[in-house]
């Protein structure tokens, strides 16, 4: 969750390693439940993450995207 | 905290969690019901998945999928059912035990092309242009060196290649609290 990329930053760092035609296909966002509800988080963070992040942005904390690319010839 | 710290702390935690992971009804969220039709029962409560990549990427008979922190085996064998008995598949995880599960759901699914090893994303055991696509699913992000992860992806695939990656972004990176924008365990998911 905290070191999630941002979706410029994914796409930037795809470029940066030299793939081409980089595309976002799906863009769905993915709020404090969602991400919270990730096994790896222990209970306390999560209560505290859930707690502390400001109403207005629980629903657009995040995207669940897939991007693809292609590796030029 | 260096990267490699992170590195090492973020891999522990993955490694305790998958010893104890709770069942997920993610699966039905984002698999087409053709794709949930031809996985083993008790596969579909494994999945963590944030995205179909296999979907996008189409992976066609005869091609050589890679999958990158392949867990319990959805991706790659969605991936081998499509290439087909002349394709082949590498599902590369961080455990063993995750190998494991996912080699027996293969057999249980038919996927006899989908073979898993135990590697690092961020040091693929695959050799250089020996992919025509690779796909991974909510990995990078609990990766800590993710431009490395990347980079590997481009190394195996080959030129022409392939890549579709589903993973969850952090939009409002300020709105995490600060105990957890540093805690390993929040990096490691």
């Amino acid at each position: 969750m905290a070191g999630a990329l941002t979706e410029r930053a994914f796409v930037a760092n795809l470029a940066r390693v030299g793939f081409a035609d980089i595309r976002v296909r799906h863009r769905e966002p993915w709020g404090i439940e969602e991400m919270t509800r990730n096994p790896y988080l222990p209970a306390e963070l999560v209560a505290l993450a859930r707690q502390r992040v400001p109403a207005e942005l629980r629903d657009r904390l995040g995207l669940r995207i897939v991007i693809t690319a292609r590796k030029p010839t | 905290m260096t990267d490699l710290q992170y590195r090492k702390q973020t891999q522990a935690m993955i490694r305790d969690a998958v010893r104890g992971l709770p069942a997920s009804d993610v699966a039905h969220e984002i698999y087409t019901p053709e794709q949930l039709a031809v996985l083993p029962e008790g596969l579909l409560t494994s999945s963590y998945a944030t995205g179909n990549p296999v979907a996008w990427a189409s992976p066609r008979p005869g091609e050589t999928v890679v999958d990158i922190g392949s867990g319990a085996g959805v991706d790659s064998i969605l991936a081998a059912l499509a290439v087909g008995v002349t394709g082949r598949v590498v599902g590369v995880d961080l455990t063993a035990e995750m190998c494991q599960a996912a080699s027996g759901y293969a057999a249980e699914a038919g996927a006899v092309t989908a073979r898993f090893v135990q590697g690092e994303a961020e040091s693929l055991p695959l050799a250089d242009d020996s992919a025509d696509v690779v796909v991974s699913n909510s990995v990078v992000s609990v990766t800590v060196r993710k431009t490395r992860v990347l980079a590997e992806a481009y190394r195996v695939v080959r030129p022409g290649g392939r890549i579709a990656l589903a993973d969850m972004t952090l939009e409002a990176e300020d709105a995490l609290p600060a105990e957890v924008l540093s805690h390993p365990s929040a990096w490691a998911g």
